[in-house]
């Protein structure tokens, strides 16, 4: 199992120019039998890891069973979100819970924040190499 | 006192045939609120020559739930509540 492991930047379909790069990486995310591969962008900034509704949905997430979010930050504010905790696979470092805020929101990519992501991984961001690091913290 | 379109003009003049060195006393004595246009001026010329798509005025979304301090520990609970619990 891998204690590190870098990655590019990714640039997405809106992405005008190469500096506009983001640290997108992949990611298999499971409840039960249910799994979902997704990118997931490496975000310090956010508090929290968020999950958009479809995601939630593919994972068997049942919106009236989780435990009421209060209000989020930044334009997510305006959505109702529920808590949501997922095994997430990365790369092959070892499988890890993650905690979601399961917002009502699609047009969002899966946002890996402060709590949990940034608790079980350093993130060393390398903007010139285009290249970003997770580094297993536990 | 400057106002912002004396300033503007004298950008022009100084992009013709002043260089920063010369430019500086005259930056010196705008006052405080001319300075920060100067500074937003500067910012969205820059911004323009080096082709970053943001434009003044114009609202961005940001899709980053910065500072949710209350929902972030409502998720360390949840963590807590299901630790040694298969997911």
């Amino acid at each position: 199992m891998s204690k590190s492991k870098r990655f590019p930047y990714v640039l997405t379909k809106q992405a005008v120019l190469s500096d506009d790069a983001l640290p997108f990486f992949p990611l298999k995310l499971s409840r039960g039998t249910a799994t979902a591969e997704v990118l997931g962008l490496a975000d310090s900034g956010a508090t929290i890891n968020v999950l958009p509704y479809q995601v939630g949905l593919e994972l068997g997430g049942v919106w009236e069973d989780q435990l009421r979010m209060s209000r989020l930050g930044g334009n997510l504010g305006s959505y109702e979100s529920r808590g949501l905790i997922v095994m997430a696979q990365i790369d092959d470092f070892e499988p890890m819970k993650l905690a979601f805020a399961w917002t009502e929101a699609n047009d969002i990519p899966v946002i890996l924040g402060q709590t949990n992501f940034f608790s079980l991984f350093d993130v060393c961001f390398m903007k010139q190499d285009n290249e970003f690091e997770l580094k297993l913290r536990i | 006192m400057v106002n912002t379109n004396q300033i503007h003009n004298q950008q022009f003049t100084i992009e013709k045939v002043m260089n920063y060195i010369e430019v500086l006393p005259t930056l010196k004595t705008l006052n405080h609120k001319d300075k920060i246009r100067v500074i937003h001026f500067l910012v969205n010329e820059v911004a323009r020559e080096e082709e970053v798509y943001f434009e003044e005025g114009k609202t961005y979304e940001i899709y980053s739930p910065y500072e949710s301090f209350e929902a972030a520990e409502q998720l360390r609970q949840l963590l807590k509540e299901n630790e040694g619990v298969n997911v």
